[in-house]
């Protein structure tokens, strides 16, 4: 039974994760600057989140409770990199997370209709898109990429 | 950056600027997301665009991120965490939801053993567990349970008392009929063969949600039925909380059981008995007395697997029909009892069906709203110096406890010395001295509620028996020892 016992858990803390996934990396990613620092602390959050999930009460969303793991970790994140100029203040990073809440609630169909977009882009800013979400390329370089392949 | 204080500020402080940062944040962690997972599906692809822009003279920093993201060393990073993942959520989902800290009589359920989402089915017995997150819980068979997490148990069938301290706040039981979600407290759920639950707080609060009913909230000393969201009376007696759990098993470990029952064998063998009444089997055995259908439920008795006969509502009652057609000089009725403690103005123990004024001899035995003894019988008359006002012998002490429970209750009636004597748990509680006394009669009755409606009965009765002669002090002490539930005390 344990087995199975344990495969359920997995099951439903990797539904619930997948649920809560988009909103996890949008207050990540709006409050942490940089992509890389971003995923780093996305990546603790979910760390965390299966270590701590037996304390996840499962009557209120689970976006909330691990929305609230998200913060703590940005304020670590906040701390250690001493050096970053945009620094959310608990407020608001509150009031970041309660919308999310109330976002998550409300719509469920915001990553099919993005993927759809995505879809129809046309082939030149696709590109720039993904010089900018997946090569991680600086502002600098994705113009220098614009002029080269306007020119 | 300069006006990012500003900025910050604006958000802070405009709701429609934080709305649309949660929309820009959504988009832009949503492009992330997609365009990364696309682009390693297309790997290959990707490489290619990168060896274009490579070729287009895209400058170099751009390059080198474009490699971060598939450098292999990243992606032994992204394995080795995967792993800890793995390994972190694998300790946890090994660990028990709960813990057996007591099983009395319980099979397979020993002290020690864990306990995770697994179904049991209690047949006999007492469980006491403590959860992860530190909630004692007492569940009394015959119970069918199931973790569902360490903080939320499903309770299909059964009695359960739970303790919860602040960090497990939240523990919810969950039950056919609603839930019981827990706010710092001490609760109990009673869940019968019905799934008509009913929840009861002792302390702090709980939130009751009844299936089809807004949720509400109990505080102390309320209780309300999840199948009709209708309020209840508290019952403290009907169910085994966290104290009395080791003294129960004490006694069980020091072979009360046993002697209980060997005490009871030499009961009846005793000429004078009437009737032992120990719910035992289909019917009650001993002097012919078999309780017929009734309005009641069986429930555990003092000992795993025993029974007794649990009244609730206002009808609850059970007929039983000994010892009739016959005039008892001298009765002893004894019973081993554990009762709510309930303002209502009489808890009948046992009544005769044919008590009126015109019928002396006929035995009524109840306690009264204010918690004492009282023998019942028309026709006689109490001392003049006796300290009963309503005519009555009364025991001198209350005997509904604030926790409810297992007393064993007595009271010996002997007409031609013209006393009454009441004992409860075997010590002597008091004597009323009578004038005139008529001999007892019995025969058909009720256990529980009579044919009136300010009599009802809230608790368990175990072991009700009738002997006719009056035990002595010491043979009721001997009873009183032989079947106390709890480790034996000094008396």
């Amino acid at each position: 039974m344990d087995l199975e016992q344990a495969s359920d858990v997995r099951e439903r803390l990797s539904r619930l994760w997948r649920q809560a996934e988009p909103a996890v990396n949008a207050y990540v990613f709006a409050a942490v600057q940089r992509f890389q620092d971003a995923e780093d602390v996305v990546q603790q959050v979910a760390l965390t989140a299966a270590r701590r999930f037996e304390e996840y009460d499962g009557s209120r969303p689970f976006v909330a409770w691990v929305l609230w793991l998200a913060r703590s970790k940005i304020i670590d994140h906040y701390r250690v990199q001493g050096r970053q100029k945009l620094v959310f203040s608990e407020v608001l990073l509150d009031q970041t997370a309660a919308r999310l809440v109330e976002r998550q609630a409300a719509d469920h169909t915001g990553a099919a209709a993005l993927e759809k977009c995505i879809d129809k882009l046309p082939a030149k800013s696709r590109k720039l898109l993904d010089l900018r979400y997946v090569e991680d390329a600086s502002m600098e370089a994705i113009a220098q990429a614009v002029d080269s392949t306007a020119g | 950056m300069p006006d990012a204080n500003d900025l910050l500020a604006r958000l802070e402080r405009e709701p429609a600027a934080c709305d649309y940062l949660v929309d820009r944040a959504l988009l832009h962690a949503g492009l992330r997301q997609s365009l990364r997972r696309r682009s390693l599906a297309d790997w290959a692809v990707s490489r290619a665009q990168a060896d274009v822009l490579r070729s287009q003279d895209v400058s170099v920093a751009a390059r080198r991120s474009s490699w971060r993201v598939f450098e292999p060393r990243r992606s032994w990073l992204a394995a080795a965490a995967c792993l800890t993942l793995v390994v972190a959520g694998w300790q946890l989902w090994s660990l028990p939801y709960a813990t057996v800290t007591t099983g009395i009589g319980t099979v397979g359920l020993a002290t020690g053993r864990g306990v995770r989402g697994e179904t049991h089915e209690l047949t006999a017995g007492v469980l006491e567990l403590k959860t992860r997150r530190g909630a004692e819980l007492v569940i009394e068979a015959p119970a069918t349970f199931r973790f569902e997490s360490p903080q939320r148990l499903r309770l299909t069938k059964g009695r359960i008392a739970a303790d919860v301290p602040a960090r497990a706040k939240g523990f919810t039981v969950v039950t056919p009929s609603g839930e019981a979600i827990d706010l710092g407290t001490r609760f109990a759920v009673d869940v019968p063969a019905s799934g008509e639950a009913d929840v009861h707080v002792f302390d702090g609060e709980v939130v009751a949600r009844a299936g089809g009913h807004p949720p509400q909230n109990l505080r102390h000393g309320e209780a309300i039925s999840l199948a009709t969201n209708a309020t209840r009376e508290l019952r403290t007696a009907a169910f085994i909380r966290g104290g009395e759990v080791a003294e129960l098993a004490a006694a069980v470990a020091a072979g009360q059981q046993r002697s209980s029952r060997e005490a009871v064998e030499r009961l009846r063998d005793d000429p004078s008995l009437i009737a032992v009444v120990d719910f035992a089997g289909d019917s009650a055995s001993g002097g012919g007395a078999a309780p017929a259908a009734g309005q009641y439920r069986l429930v555990q008795g003092r000992w795993p697997g025993s029974q007794a006969a649990d009244f609730t509502n206002m009808g609850d009652h059970l007929p039983l029909d000994v010892g009739g057609d016959t005039d008892w000089p001298a009765l002893t009725v004894a019973a081993w009892v554990r009762l709510d403690r309930l303002g209502a103005p009489y808890q009948s123990l046992y009544h005769t069906d044919d008590w009126t004024k015109q019928n002396p001899g006929q035995v009524h035995w109840m306690i009264v709203d204010s918690g004492v003894m009282r023998l019942a019988l028309p026709g006689w008359r109490l001392d003049a110096d006796a300290i009963e006002r309503h005519g009555h012998p009364e025991s001198r002490t209350s005997v509904l406890g604030a926790e409810g429970r297992w007393m064993h209750l007595a009271c010996v009636y002997d007409s031609i010395a013209k006393t009454v004597r009441f004992y409860v748990d075997g010590r002597p509680d008091g004597v009323t001295m009578l004038v005139d006394a008529p001999p007892a009669r019995l025969g058909p009755a009720r256990i529980g509620n009579w044919n009136r409606h300010d009599r009802k009965l809230s608790g368990r009765i175990d072991e009700l028996v009738f002997v006719g002669r009056a035990l002595s002090p010491d043979e009721i002490r001997s009873l009183f020892e032989a079947g106390v539930p709890y480790r034996p005390r000094s008396l």
